[in-house]
């Protein structure tokens, strides 16, 4: 009897353990619940330098990421057909450009890429920009890279996830990602955070 | 042996195409009625197991399989999982075996343990499902990528209503198991 329960408390330790085993390693140390966490956890810790991803300007033209090198950068990712997380972002980000024109865009610009070149092309967005406002400190852009998984690789260095879908759905990260003047990523802002709060975050991190 | 029969293959009938597809289409079917069939239908094989096997998985392997059930659960509810059953058919039935396997186990083991231990589990559930669903209610972003804010507010509602209700089921299950045995 002793015997047998010995065996039990053995087998239900040596289950306890694996479960705390697989979990841990699923979640990253039990830190990276989500699909977002996950990414973010696997491109590694802050600070980090950003990809180099190439551009296509809503206004027309060429650029680049490193090209505003010099001047922080909020990069957040979108694309015009989403259903709904995006355009939450978009609003915020709205309310946040309204109130920190005093830093942009000498000091700071926020750069909204889309990552549906085929639907959003740089009139469509351009239209998407002067409907919010045509702020002058708020960029937005597809990106030129058109093979998909180099684009993903370079995503994925950033702590960036993209899932895209036959039904043309192209889910991803939704945090938004502050670029130092060296290109170099410091701050990963959640989709959750208010506008309020992300502009007070901003002033004390580029004006401390 | 008919009794194990029949609700092993409804679950299959639930987890393969057709069906598989309709309820992973949209996060309330999936995670209100689907997950929900595969805990019962599990629980219904393991009730049509030979109840001369039953005292024997219980005793040597009891605390092993609450375990590894109980795991097997928690890790279906990580979001990441979620997702990851969304993207990938074999990871969806990984996900449809595991609650099926973790509801049969559940119900095999249970009953030969102390009636404190179910409703620690049941209570805990309970409390899991209130949690999720205030987070699913309130969260602005999305919790499970593969589906849109919408269907996980509504999904986050009904769980906030089923779960009181679940817990008075599990406590007037209980009162009354005590009753019985006092």
């Amino acid at each position: 009897m002793k015997l047998q329960r010995a065996r039990g408390a053995v087998r239900g330790i040596a289950a306890f353990a694996l479960v705390v085993v697989a979990g841990g390693w699923w979640t990253h140390g039990f830190k990276a619940f989500t699909t977002d966490g996950a990414a973010l956890a696997m491109a590694g810790p802050l600070p980090r330098q950003a990809p180099s991803l190439d551009l296509e300007l809503a206004s027309g033209g060429a650029s680049s990421l490193q090209h505003y090198q010099g001047r922080w950068v909020l990069l957040t990712f979108m694309y015009l057909h989403c259903p709904d997380v995006c355009h939450l972002v978009t609003a915020k980000l709205q309310q946040a450009s309204e109130q920190i024109e005093d830093l942009t865009p000498a000091r700071l610009i926020f750069l909204s890429l889309s990552l549906d070149p085929q639907r959003d092309d740089t009139g469509t967005l351009d239209h998407h920009w002067h409907a919010l406002g045509a702020h002058p400190g708020w960029i937005m852009a597809g990106v030129a890279d058109q093979n998909p998984a180099e684009l993903d690789r370079k995503l994925a260095q950033l702590g960036v996830w993209v899932d895209r879908f036959p039904d043309g759905r192209i889910n991803h990260a939704a945090s938004s990602f502050l670029i130092n003047p060296a290109g170099q990523v410091t701050t990963v802002f959640r989709a959750e955070v208010t506008a309020d709060s992300l502009v007070k975050a901003l002033r004390h991190l580029i004006q401390p | 042996m008919i009794r194990s029969v029949i609700p092993t293959l409804l679950a299959l009938a639930l987890a393969l195409p057709p069906m598989a597809g309709w309820f992973s289409a949209t996060m309330p079917r999936h995670q209100l009625i689907q997950v929900p069939a595969m805990i019962i239908l599990g629980a219904c094989t393991a009730g049509g197991i030979s109840r001369t096997r039953k005292p024997l998985i219980a005793s040597q392997w009891g605390p092993a399989l609450l375990i590894l059930a109980s795991g097997m659960i928690l890790f279906w509810m990580i979001p990441r999982s979620i997702d990851l059953a969304a993207n990938n058919w074999i990871a969806d039935q990984v996900m449809h075996l595991s609650w099926f396997l973790a509801a049969a186990t559940l119900a095999l083991v249970l009953p030969r343990m102390h009636l404190m231990v179910s409703m620690a589990l049941g209570t805990q559930a309970v409390a899991m499902m209130l949690a999720i669903g205030l987070v699913y209610t309130r969260y602005p972003g999305l919790i499970c990528t593969a589906y849109n804010l919408q269907q996980q507010h509504y999904t986050g509602r009904v769980m906030l209503r089923a779960a009181p209700l679940l817990g008075l089921l599990l406590w007037t299950w209980g009162i009354r198991r005590a009753g019985s045995k006092g």
